[in-house]
This record gives structure tokens, sequence and C-alpha cells, in this order.
């Protein structure tokens, strides 16, 4: 090929690649705030459906979940790395619930969610993930509902006040393992652990079971 | 240039799907429900014109030698804005039709038609040629989808049409039509109906591709029409 063909294969390459990247660009720019409200409207009915306001959240239409998310209260904890984590609560005394993200390196890829604790603060009510990249049949087991419900009534916390999930036969701890899935339950394990614990919730839920009103 | 044909002629006569058989994997995976398949099909039109039109455009002073880096470029760029432009405005179906919309980037038919229309003829030939191919890959679609639901689940576009035996009705869904295999049969049973109706599409004994037997002057760079 002369230079001269080459240098206009060159610049006609760069022309093309650069008016590509240039659309894609644009397209998302202007795209993504709207796809991140989506994303805000399917978290909210996550959160929903944990705190106990909608029975079937998959069937309740966007604007229900916008009008009773109105009913969550939002608060902000700070983690061990700085960044600020929103917990969701609603409702007074026995019927209270919280709703705590928990996030985390799964096997492949990270594992996102929220875990719903009782009015006590200790007690799970629920658990569900919104995004994970765990093996198919195998690792995304933890998205099977009848897994999730097994952590339903454990207890958080032991009495010195550690984190004490973990998979097994514990009747008060313990919630089902997954086997073929040990990498995923102990990614799912850890992470709970990390952000119940002391470097994420920690003190603000010992405030909690100590019966001070959250703020 | 008959602009007509151009658009309507890839809809039975010279339907990618049905008569070139290209683009069938797509139409496999997403026919599981009508609505999926009409996005698809509306999702590989955009492509399909927005590609011929950009092929079309620079199609003088592209290079030889990079030609198809640079098509390929343009039609992953398309896709991907297609991908966003889903996931923005219709997150439902997005989450429905996956990886799919993506995969448009592999679809035969769209690097097919820009290397065999786009790259020698002008943008708006091109353009009609991008709109009737998809409409046609999109008809075959809604086709397969349509049957699928209709037979699958009793319902179609969402609405029940037929009363299953689950909700006290008659209608005994066919649990065929919920595995992809039912798309291949379905789209065989078009090519059927397609060169039952048109019989001069029917390949001759030769092997000859049954269109070029209409033109004089086929070549392979004139899939356009004289």
């Amino acid at each position: 090929m002369s230079t001269e063909r080459f240098g206009r294969t060159l610049v006609v390459a760069f022309a093309v690649a650069l008016f590509c990247s240039l659309v894609v660009s644009a397209a998302v720019t202007f795209l993504r705030p709207i796809q991140l409200a989506w994303a805000e409207i399917e978290r909210n009915r996550v959160v929903l459906e944990l705190a106990g306001l909608l029975k079937a959240a998959d069937a309740a239409s966007d604007r229900e979940v916008a009008l009773r998310f109105r009913e969550i209260e939002a608060l902000k904890v700070e983690l061990w790395d700085g960044t600020r984590a929103e917990l969701f609560l609603h409702g007074e005394g026995a019927s209270r619930r919280l709703v705590l993200p928990v996030e985390g390196d799964g096997m492949w890829a990270p594992i996102s969610g929220y875990i719903a604790l009782e009015g006590d603060c200790n007690t799970v009510a629920g658990l569900t993930f919104t995004e994970h990249g765990e093996t198919p049949g195998i690792g995304d087991r933890i998205m099977n509902p009848a897994w999730r419900a097994s952590w339903v009534g454990k207890q958080a916390f032991d009495r010195a006040g550690n984190v004490a999930l973990g998979p097994g036969g514990d009747p008060a701890h313990g919630f089902d393992a997954i086997s073929g899935a040990t990498v995923t339950v102990n990614a799912v394990t850890r992470m709970v652990a990390r952000h119940l614990g002391d470097e994420g919730y920690g003190p603000f839920l010992a405030r909690c079971r100590a019966g001070e009103t959250p703020r | 240039m008959n602009y007509r044909r151009l658009v309507l002629d890839p809809l039975i006569d010279r339907n990618p799907v049905m008569l070139q058989v290209l683009g069938v994997c797509s139409a496999l995976a997403v026919t599981r429900e009508l609505l999926p398949a009409l996005i698809m099909g509306v999702a590989v039109i955009c492509v399909l014109a927005y590609t011929n039109v950009a092929v079309s455009l620079i199609r003088r002073v592209m290079p030889h030698s990079i030609r198809l880096v640079l098509e390929v470029t343009l039609i992953a760029s398309a896709v991907i804005v297609v991908d966003e432009a889903l996931k923005a405005f219709a997150p439902d179906i997005s989450r429905v039709l996956t990886v799919f919309v993506g995969l448009i980037v592999t679809n035969c038919i769209v690097l097919g038609r820009a290397e065999s229309f786009a790259l020698h003829n002008r943008v708006v030939p091109s353009l009609l040629d991008g709109i009737g191919n998809g409409l046609g890959y999109a008809l075959v679609l809604a086709a397969v989808g349509a049957v699928r639901e209709l037979l699958g689940a009793g319902s179609l576009l969402g609405y029940r049409v037929f009363t299953p035996v689950a909700e006290g009705g008659w209608f005994e869904p066919n649990q065929l039509m919920h595995q992809p295999a039912s798309a291949f049969f379905l789209v065989a049973a078009l090519i059927w109906i397609a060169r039952s109706l048109r019989h001069r599409l029917v390949e001759p004994a030769d092997g000859r591709a049954p269109w070029r037997r209409q033109e004089h002057t086929g070549g392979p760079g004139h899939g356009g029409l004289e």
C-alpha cells in the first residue's frame, strides 16, 4: 500500500471511530438519568416489599411504588470506607422494620441486596438480592425464596453483640447452606457480617437494640 | 430505481429470514411472547436503517482494506445506542430481551445488507433497503411470536384470548411453544408457506439462488434492483 493510501486509511478509520464514540457517548449521557430513575423505582419496590408494605411486589404498578415509598423514612450511615449508605425505616414499635443495604464481592461479580430487620434490630425479617453474577443454577440459588426464607426469624447478633449469622444448624443464627455454592454463601455471610458489624451499621444497631430511637 | 419495491420486496419475495435464512438465531430466543418479538423487530429496523445510511454515506471514501472493520464499528455503536434506549424507555421489555439486543451486532442481515447493498448504492435507496429488510425480519418475528404466545399461553400481547384450564377454561397451553425449538419449526413452516405462495422462490435443481432466475445481470455486488 502506498504511503498516501495508508495515510488515508488512518484518517478514515480515526474519523469513523471518533464519530461512533461521539454518537454512543451522547446517547448514553442523555439516557443515563432516565435509566437511573427506573433503577430507583425498582430499588424502592424491593425496599417496600422487605418493609412489609407491598405484598405482591412484582404486581404493584410503578405509580403505587412511588406513592407508598413516601411512607418510608431514610437515614444515612457512614461506612468503613467513608461512603454513606442509605437505610430505610418504617413503622413504630413491634411492627417496625429496618431495611439495610448490603453488598460485597461474590464469586464472579459484586453482589448487592437488602437485609430487613425487625423492630428489635436483631431478628431478620427478610433478605433480597438485587444484583449478582453468580453461577446460574448453583450460586444464583441465593435468589431462591425458599433459601432466603431460612434467614427469617434468625438473630443477627449474639449475646456479645457480634454478628453471628452464618450457614449451619444453629437454631438461633444459622441459615441454610447451599451445597455446591460454598464460595457464594461465604461471600454473602461475609458481606452481611461486615455491614451489620462495627465497621458498618453496628453502632447504629447497637443503640437501637439498647432502646434508643434511631436518628 | 423502484423505491416501492425496495421496501416491499423484503417482506415476502426477498424476505431475509424466509428466503435467505439469515438472522434466525434471535428469532428463536425472543419470540416466546409477541411484545418482545415486536420490540426486537423495531430495534433491528432502526439498526438496519442507520447502518445502511452510514455505510452508504462513506462508501466512496472507505478504504477497501478496513471496510469490514468500519462497518462493524458502525453497527456496534448503533446497537449500543438502541440497547441503552430500550433500557431507558422500556426497561421491562429490555429485561426480557436481555443479551439479544446486543447480539443484533452479529445478526447476519445487518452486515449482509451493508455489504451487498449499502456499499454499492446511494443513501436513499440504502435507507429504504434497510427499512424493508428490517420489516421483513420483523414480520417473521411477529408471526412466530404471535403463534408461540397464542398456543403457548393463550394470550396475545398479554391479553387473554383463550381461557386456560388453570383458570377454569378449555385451553391446554402447548408446552412445546415455550421451548426455543418451536420457533425453528415455525420458521420452517413459514418458509414452506412462502415458497408455496411464490413458486418462483423455490431453488432450481442446479442449486442456483432463486432470485437469480429473474435477473439477467446478477453479479455478486448487485443485490439491489436494476
